[in-house]
């Protein structure tokens, strides 16, 4: 009984500390709950989609799929066609999404060669991928539409002529998703179609874990060596987690703008990767296995912190930029622990494996 | 024909391709009214400017612990140098020499912290150390905040709090370096370039010292090298703190030469650039000599000086952070996807 | 061949739903035009389109509305020259890139082509 309740507080260590530091953060930030309680709906409807789509890469053994920015990139360049076109409304919303679809498969396609070429470290060349991919974006947005591909709406090009304002005015779809259909709840809304849409993706979730793609993923995620001379075609699965893991970043990142109503252009997909990691980390999911729950809770552990941070430093010590600073330390300090933890215990598991396999061989040896 | 074909294959692809574009640019830079000489000038400011915090990564790799992406965390040793230097008001080079030396004992104590958390990963250091770094620039921007500077040149004026996110070293040590070596008509920067020489030939002779071949023992087989009697963690921890003590002092060079000390969020993607250049270099994940530092901070400094100018004349556009980016990103991925032999750097 | 097939169902069907989608929710600007066009003066209208609340619009005024997709309706509201009220109703379509203006002037008196195409 004792080692069951060791082995889940080692387990779930950085949930915990989470929960202890937002305990005693929003008494000292002075927010009321039902401030908090809105605020969590609102982030959960909005990032809960993209954190979910980092779980196939992991269940395929992939790590952490930096390259979610191309999804989101694939969904930016679909907003600024349909800006472009006048498209508004649900419609809007859903052409979008459409559009999203080749270009993020295409994104993800290209990211699942380059990673298959890295195996062993696909964390940190999708992180690199990503920054690269970054700048292919901004030599096609930023100077390639106007010029080669044409765009009418002048609201969105720069004054030059070609190129894409820094911000778009998303009024045409914002909250297209979210206001589709409504449901109160005393004085809190609720985004149903939004919620619907984050639903379904857990449901898909979990069937596609049952399929057979789904099972060749986990396979490959245990052992590639196992898998490959267990007949499944490796390399190609691989990609195709990373093609499916980009395409549903693109919609989360579609969803996710719909509620913000603006597009920073060439910021908004930045930051998206960092976040949906930290939040994925923080709920106790760790490089190798991580769950629907883990997603949610993280997204509303990480994101309560993120309102409560700067509040609390605040109150505190009289400086919110230091609550804010200390948000990014939480931020890249949790993923740098989890990280160190994972690689720690994945050493320590090969250790005895080898220890194992020695004193088997010894065994045997003695036992002739 | 044989010899033609083993050099190119050997410098690789992508080394010949940015090579090729360089040169281009050279050539075409007259004839759209660039002035040679002064482009040339720029790019060889820029080598001394950079060339040390490229030296940086050099312990690392050869010790098998990867590329060095945590540093930030040798930066953030230098920038305490720097600020502290100032705060007790030295000028000149006093102030110069006054920085590095301060940075030392903060560079090795955040080193060896360093060091001991990647000996527990082998085998995921450079994705760890990408965090490391990001998050001591973090909790760095707190102390900036919070430390209690009180030089008037640093801190905010009208009663901000902490200190100032540019500080400038103008009236301190501005280019002291090249005041103290001089070369006529500025055509070189003399003095940066002599100080990375003293220090690049003084790695030269450590790696030909016992220690040296142990750490590159250990970067190339560590498990031979653990028969051979090495302390293979000793090794390694010695290698980052070397590498974060010269990314201290490359961050100061780089600062007496840019005139402005940055703090808080500037030195958040500082090891991007310097890796970049030394993939350009033709260095490997676990595999460096300083020709691909020389080498490799001059082409990666020439592609960021000249492609501003070039491309601005005759394309009209000013394409060169997106260039920057595409460059240096592409040279980090390339270098990331090829196969790699031995050692356990990742 | 089925995987084959079945792609170009899928994509089809994608296609098909995306010029859907497109032509339905294409936002248009309409203008509305009240100054006097060849022999037909204006008069003060009010004018409601697709249900939404009337507004007014006076003698030599145009006004702006956005609409949403392709067919619509219009109501207007006026008084003739025997001071009696009088309501119009309309539809109008609009093809998936166009849009229009129209003329009140030429719509009270009963003319046909009462709305054109700006492009």
């Amino acid at each position: 009984m004792e080692n069951k309740i060791k082995k889940f507080l080692i387990n779930n260590v950085v949930p915990i500390f989470m929960v202890i530091i937002i305990l005693l953060s929003i008494p000292i930030s002075g927010l009321s709950i039902e401030y908090l309680i809105q605020e969590i709906i609102l982030r959960l409807s909005r990032n809960l989609f993209l954190v979910l789509s980092l779980l196939i890469p992991i269940i395929a053994g992939m790590g952490l799929n930096f390259g979610i920015v191309l999804g989101a990139m694939a969904g930016q360049i679909a907003l600024i066609f349909i800006t472009d076109w006048n498209v508004v409304g649900l419609q809007g919303f859903f052409l979008a999404v459409i559009i999203t679809l080749p270009i993020a498969a295409l994104m993800g396609y290209v990211g699942g060669i380059v990673l298959n070429r890295a195996k062993g470290r696909e964390m940190i060349t999708s992180m690199i991928l990503g920054f690269f991919i970054n700048g292919v974006y901004q030599l096609l947005v930023l100077y390639g539409m106007g010029k080669v591909i044409p765009i009418k709406n002048e609201a969105i090009l720069l004054s030059r002529g070609h190129g894409i304002r820094n911000a778009i005015d998303l009024k045409n779809i914002r909250r297209a998703l979210d206001d589709g259909i409504t449901f109160n709840i005393g004085q809190y809304s609720i985004p149903v179609l939004t919620i619907l849409a984050i639903v379904l993706l857990c449901l898909f979730i979990v069937w596609f874990r049952k399929t057979k793609l789904g099972q060749d993923m986990r396979a490959i995620g245990q052992d590639i060596e196992v898998s490959k001379s267990s007949g499944i075609a490796v390399d190609r699965t691989r990609i195709l987690a990373i093609v499916i893991s980009t395409i549903l970043a693109g919609i989360g990142q579609l969803i996710f703008l719909q509620n913000i109503g603006t597009m920073n252009t060439y910021n908004s997909h930045e930051q998206i990767g960092m976040f949906a990691i930290a939040a994925l980390l923080i709920g106790g999911a760790t490089v190798s296995k991580a769950s629907i729950p883990n997603a949610l809770s993280g997204v509303v552990l990480f994101h309560t912190m993120f309102v409560l941070a700067p509040r609390a430093g605040k109150e505190l010590i009289g400086s919110a930029q230091i609550g804010e600073y200390f948000r990014v330390f939480i931020s890249y300090g949790i993923i740098a622990l989890v990280l160190i933890l994972h690689q720690w215990r994945r050493e320590k598991e090969k250790e005895a494996e080898r220890k194992r396999i020695l004193e088997m061989n010894s065994n045997q040896a003695g036992g002739n | 024909m044989n010899n033609i074909k083993t050099m190119l294959k050997n410098a690789g692809w992508p080394r010949i391709i940015i090579t090729l574009f360089l040169l281009s640019m050279y050539v075409v830079s007259p004839f759209i009214g660039i002035n040679l000489k002064s482009a040339l000038g720029d790019t060889l400011v820029r080598f001394g400017m950079n060339a040390i915090l490229v030296l940086s990564l050099v312990p690392m790799i050869q010790s098998g612990t990867g590329l060095n992406f945590g540093m930030p965390l040798g930066v953030e040793a230098g920038l305490l140098g720097a600020v502290i230097s100032i705060e007790m008001g030295l000028g000149g080079f006093m102030g110069f020499a006054g920085a590095i030396i301060i940075s030392i004992p903060f560079a090795v104590l955040f080193g060896w912290l360093y060091g001991h958390i990647l000996n527990k990963v082998k085998g995921g250091e450079m994705m760890i150390a990408t965090y490391i770094g990001f998050s001591s620039v973090a909790i760095m921007c707190i102390m900036w905040l919070v430390l209690p500077f009180k030089s008037q040149d640093m801190i905010w004026a009208y009663g901000g709090e902490g200190l100032r996110t540019t500080i400038s070293v103008e009236s301190h040590w501005h280019k002291i370096l090249d005041k103290v070596l001089h070369m006529p008509n500025d055509m070189l920067p003399l003095g940066e370039m002599v100080f990375f020489a003293i220090l690049a030939f003084g790695m030269w002779i450590f790696f030909r010292s016992r220690t040296g071949y142990a750490m590159k023992a250990v970067g190339t087989n560590d498990k031979f090298a653990k028969a051979t009697g090495i302390n293979i963690d000793k090794i390694r921890v010695k290698s980052v703190v070397m590498s974060t003590v010269l990314a201290a002092v490359g961050i100061i060079v780089y600062q007496q030469s840019f005139g402005f000390v940055q703090l808080y969020l500037a030195p958040f993607y500082m090891a991007f650039p310097a890796i970049a250049a030394i993939l350009i270099g033709g260095a490997s994940v676990n595999k460096v000599t300083i020709v691909n530092v020389v080498v490799g901070t001059f082409l990666f400094q020439g592609i960021l000086t000249m492609t501003p100018s070039v491309v601005n004349n005759i394309i009209q556009t000013d394409m060169s952070e997106t260039i920057r980016i595409i460059v240096s990103n592409g040279m980090i991925l390339y270098a990331l996807t090829r196969k790699e032999g031995a050692g356990s750097g990742k | 061949m089925k995987i084959v097939r079945n792609w170009i169902i899928l994509i089809a069907v994608l296609t098909g739903i995306a010029a859907a989608l497109f032509i339905s929710g294409k936002q248009h600007k309409v203008f509305i035009d009240n100054k006097k066009v060849g022999e037909y003066a204006a008069i003060d209208v009010s004018y409601s389109i697709n249900g939404e609340k009337a507004k007014n619009i006076k003698v030599n005024k145009k006004a702006m509305v956005y609409v949403k997709g392709p067919k619509h309706k219009l109501i207007i509201e006026f008084k003739d020259d025997t001071g009696k009220d009088v309501i119009l109703e309309n539809e109008f379509k609009l093809t998936p890139t166009e849009d229009a203006t129209i003329y009140l002037p030429l719509l009270i008196n009963g003319e046909e082509d009462w709305i054109k195409p700006n492009n």
